[in-house]
């Protein structure tokens, strides 16, 4: 508790604070974060107010939720809709919509869905459900995933399998390097994504790209160290590949959990929502696992993405960084937590949901 | 330069010329390969310039050169539109104007290069006239520059050619859109399916053969004949055939221009319908010998024949057996005569069997049209960051070998290239082989998609324009410039023109090079009178920090020919490459760029240094190996590029 506190120390805070003012350039400096955590911690602690004009912080696409293709959605509620199983997920997944629909219609429309904390519940829920088919639905970035490829190579239940909707944070920042207009000054990755892949496979970003890359915890004293260090980067005119989030990250990252996520996926392209289909980005099972896939196990392959978003949402935009939630029309009017238009909005870890919490400007 | 907040809708013609000669000309350098030695265009010459700089005009001879290339570029937009006109009136005239432009359910951007360049989408066929109206109005304004003592700058004249080249991809477009709306063509549908190209020679019913490119005498004459329950066997060569196999899927696909000859001569026709264009000067002696009488349809092909069309059906008919050739302009009174003369002719007469060709070739898919929203989304992000390693556009004229082209579609397949094709060149694919039941052709990574006829070339760059939008974001409306500069320097396409050789090719060629798109012109292609080479002084800016990264250019060239297909390949896997590439993208790229090479010269390529940004762009297998190549070689990095300097955000703080 105590270490925590420290990390939200106003004191310290400050100090941060008045380096980053020391060391912000005259030009506008705009850093992304790509991790809905640190949007959260930016969000609740007001962190983009303090900061000098023409430094901006935004959001990429950190969203796990949010950037989980409508079709893998699809898939899902038809396994619990029609493949009789029972479909776990976890909690904002239940809420989030594709165009037919979310998970919780499908819930209200009778099929089992249930939520679940860790993955491990899973087990669990096939073991008490033995004469019945259980399908986890499981999205997010490397560091679930390395829990999932754990359980994978661990679990027995016959009647357990997965629909794999995980993605992997470098290709899509690469990616975002080569959309155009965006003006990325230096990235913040996530503290929990390297704690598990270290920072190797971000070298490249300063190296070929000259893009100042640092990790950072999820404090805020953690969120401004990572943006001094940007900062102070670009002051330097050097770019590196720097860790402000020491006392959890390493070089290499947890070789365990590498080889764990080597040892059961692999690496394919895949979807990201409103942002089309990003080359070396998701991860599905080994054909050695396909008996645990759920896509083979029913025989179901995903349908075309024929219309990803919503007439008149902004989430493409929002999750590429390239506008703030406040710049779409449907913000805090038509879109709220309650009444979510946009995959933004639903999830805890949504830019649009982080922003309506915590901001009160609109 | 260029201001944001307007863009530019309906460009007049030197609306763009900053562009063209800011920015492209600064980048390539036209070559003339053609020599022009003198100039007999005014009643002052003819001037000799093989030792005068000057015409008794005054012009000199980079005007001189560049004048002819507007010429030709004019000549040829002046043939898509004056088609996209015939074929717009006919379809008004039977659909009305308010028949809806109806792409289907999968296509939001409906017209993506009349929406970039006109500025706004035509909701109808009758708002699909004003966008006509636009394009001739500039070819008119174009064509009046050529006059004596009008423009002379050699700068000015490439720029207007390319305003032609522009205003033909846009006339493309219209007559494209406007057919699939009011014909029912399929609208993006991928699976097409796969036809017989050619003919046995078994004939057992009376035979049309049209030849040309409006698709209406076609459907007209399927039409009669689905109303009345006639059988008569209906086949087209080149685009005629193309189009009408995407309405009609008992029309007999025979050919491309390459076979006029043959087809013609054999006799199988009963009837010859032409239309305009690729339309051999001698069809009427050689019909007539073979025993086919022949229609002409189309005013811009009137061959000297006599014009019946206010006659009655009865009497043409009466008249064309004993004239066998004549001018019907109504195209559904044409229809009606045609197979009633057919049904006549093939009682009466009778083929020798030893005439008649014999000749099933491959199967083709039909024209499927443009590219669905959701093909884009699946491609855009690959095709950005280089990691799918290009779309390669086979379109033009035919070929006498088709083997070449064949084995370059096969080559870059087999490597996850998105092949593209139509018209003419699509149907030399089908003849040389099984190579489209063997890909799919949904939009996407080691597929071979058959758009339609030569008009579908519009499609290739409408999947590029959707691609710089899909990913940017940048909005197309009026906004040339943006996205032309996004495509050339991010979206990894080229154009290959293997048989080309008419103006209409030329003028194609140069609507895609304004677009940012590279061509590449076949042998035939020393014969045009243009080249645009990539100047090794030259530079990019990296929009995110300002720098200006001297560079020679990605693409290395945006018109060059090639003099064998190995060249070809080389040369289609060098100009996919672009600075956006990511490290990944990039080893993709150059490791088919290193083989296609080597392949060709039995060597390394001698401009690895420039390809190489980073040692993350080199192969692994062969890193070591190339690191000991490279000379004088220093790291660069990989830009955000744009070669506008309005894109740069404000700040520019210098290098890192
Ligand atoms: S406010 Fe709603 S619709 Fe708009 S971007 Fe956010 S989540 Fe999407
Ligand atoms: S246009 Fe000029 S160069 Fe050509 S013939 Fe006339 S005077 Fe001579």
């Amino acid at each position: 508790m105590e270490v925590i506190n420290l990390y939200r120390d106003k004191s310290i805070v400050e100090k941060a604070l008045s380096a980053i003012r020391s060391i912000s350039p005259a030009f506008p400096v705009k850093i992304m974060h790509v991790c809905g955590t640190h949007e959260n911690v930016i969000s609740r602690f007001g962190v983009r107010e303090f900061l000098p004009e023409g430094v901006s912080v935004i959001a990429g696409p950190g969203c796990p939720v949010c950037v989980c293709p409508s079709q893998d959605i699809e898939l899902s509620r038809e396994f619990a809709l029609n493949r009789g199983v029972i479909l776990a997920t976890f909690g904002d997944m239940v809420k989030v919509s594709s165009l037919n629909g979310s998970l919780s219609e499908a819930k209200a429309d009778g099929a089992d869905i249930r939520v679940v904390y860790s993955p491990f519940d899973t087990i669990r829920i096939a073991e008490e459900n033995s004469d019945r088919e259980v399908v986890l639905f499981s999205v997010g970035f490397e560091t679930t995933a390395c829990g999932v490829a754990t359980m994978v190579q661990s679990a027995n239940c016959r009647n357990l399998s997965f629909l794999i909707s995980h993605r992997l944070i470098p290709p899509a920042m690469e990616f975002l390097l080569g959309v155009g207009d965006l003006y990325i000054d230096g990235f913040i990755i996530p503290g929990h994504v390297t704690t598990v892949m270290g920072l190797e496979e971000y070298n490249v970003f300063p190296e070929a790209y000259r893009m100042p890359v640092v990790a950072a915890g999820f404090e805020p004293v953690d969120i401004l160290m990572g943006i001094f260090m940007v900062l102070r980067q670009i002051k330097e005119k050097k770019a590196g590949c720097e860790n402000a989030y020491t006392r959890a990250v390493k070089e290499k990252g947890n070789p365990k959990a590498k080889e764990a996520i080597a040892e059961v996926f692999d690496v394919v392209s895949s979807y990201w929502r409103g942002i089309g289909k990003i080359p070396r980005s998701g991860l599905v099972l080994k054909e050695k696992y396909r008996d645990k896939d759920a896509r083979y196990r029913f025989d179901l392959s995903e349908s075309e993405p024929v219309i990803d978003l919503n007439p008149g949402c902004s989430c493409h935009l929002i999750m590429i960084g390239k506008i703030e939630p406040l710049e779409c029309p449907l913000f805090s009017r038509t879109c709220t937590p309650q009444t979510p238009y946009g995959p933004c909005m639903v999830s805890f870890e949504g830019t649009c949901n982080a922003w309506y919490r915590y901001r009160r400007e609109y | 330069m260029f201001n944001k907040s307007c863009p530019n809708p309906s460009p007049d013609i030197t609306d763009l010329r900053d562009w063209d000669i800011n920015i492209l000309l600064k980048t390539y350098t036209p070559e003339y390969p053609k020599p022009m030695k003198n100039c007999s265009l005014c009643a002052l010459g003819p001037c000799g310039f093989a030792k005068d700089n000057h015409g008794k005009c005054g012009i000199d001879k980079e005007g001189l050169k560049a004048r002819e290339i507007l010429l030709d570029s004019t000549i040829g937009a002046s043939g898509h539109t004056s088609f996209a006109r015939r074929l717009l009136d006919d379809l008004i005239s039977r659909y009305g104007r308010d028949c809806p432009v109806d792409m289907g359910e999968w296509v939001r951007i409906k017209t993506p290069l009349i929406t970039l360049i006109f500025g706004k989408s035509p909701k109808t066929l009758g708002e699909m006239e004003e966008v006509l109206s636009y394009v001739e109005r500039g070819i008119t304004h174009l064509l009046s520059s050529i006059n004596y003592g009008t423009e002379a700058s050699g700068e000015d004249f490439i720029s207007k050619a390319l305003h032609a080249g522009m205003l033909d991809s846009l006339a493309l477009e219209v007559a494209d859109i406007s057919q699939i709306s009011a014909l029912n063509f399929p609208k993006g549908a991928s699976d097409s399916p796969l036809i017989q190209v050619g003919l046995d020679g078994n004939k057992k019913k009376p035979f049309i053969l049209i030849i040309g490119h409006n698709s209406v005498i076609g459907t007209d004459i399927v039409h009669i004949l689905e109303e009345k329950g006639l059988d008569v066997d209906i086949g087209a060569l080149c685009c005629a055939a193309s189009d009408l196999s995407r309405h009609y899927s008992g029309a007999r696909l025979i050919g491309n221009q390459a076979d006029q000859l043959d087809f013609i001569k054999s006799g199988i026709a009963d009837v010859i319908i032409l239309d305009a264009q690729c339309i051999r000067p001698d069809v009427i002696n050689l019909a007539r010998k073979a025993g086919s009488l022949i229609i002409a349809t189309s005013p811009e092909t009137a061959l000297g024949l006599k014009d019946f069309t206010t006659h009655s059906s009865e009497k043409v008919i009466e008249i064309l057996s004993s004239e066998r050739a004549g001018i019907i302009f109504d195209k559904k009174k044409a229809a009606d005569i045609a197979i009633n003369s057919a049904i006549e002719s093939y009682r009466t007469k009778s083929i020798s069997n030893g005439s008649t060709p014999n000749s099933y070739y491959g199967s083709i898919r039909i024209g499927r049209g443009p590219v669905r929203d959701s093909e884009i989304r699946g491609v855009a992000p690959s095709i950005v960051m280089g990691e799918i390693p290009g779309i390669v556009g086979f379109f033009g004229c035919p070929e006498k070998d088709r083997s070449d082209i064949y084995k370059m579609a096969e080559e870059l397949l087999k490597r996850g290239y998105i092949v593209a094709t139509g018209g003419c060149s699509s149907i030399d694919l089908a003849k040389a082989g099984d190579i489209f039941k063997q890909h799919r052709d949904t939009f996407d990574s080691g597929n071979l998609i058959n758009f339609g006829s030569c008009v579908s070339a519009s499609h290739l760059l409408g999947a590029c324009i959707k691609i710089a939008s899909v990913v940017s974001h940048r909005p197309i409306e009026g906004n040339y410039i943006e996205i032309a500069d996004y495509i050339l320097n991010r979206v990894g396409a080229v154009l290959v023109l293997w048989g080309a050789f008419t103006q209409k090719a030329f003028a194609g060629t140069l609507g895609a090079v304004r677009l940012g798109i590279p061509v590449i012109l076949g042998p035939r292609g020393k014969g045009y009178s243009l080249n645009l080479s990539g100047k090794r002084e030259s530079s990019v800016f990296d929009a995110r920090i300002g720098d200006r990264m001297n560079t020679i250019p990605h693409p290395s060239h945006l018109i060059v020919h090639a003099r064998n297909r190995e060249e070809a390949l080389a040369l289609i896997s060098r100009l996919c490459i672009r600075h956006s590439d990511t490290t990944q993208g990039r080893k993709i790229k150059l490791r088919n760029y290193m083989e296609f090479y080597k392949n060709a010269r039995g060597e390394n390529p001698p401009d690895l240094g420039d390809l190489i940004r980073t040692e993350y762009d080199i192969p692994d297998e062969i890193k070591t190996e190339i690191l000991h190549i490279l000379h004088d070689w220093t790291p660069g990095w990989i830009p955000d590029p744009t070669l506008l300097s309005d894109k740069i955000r404000g700040r520019v703080h210098g290098s890192y």
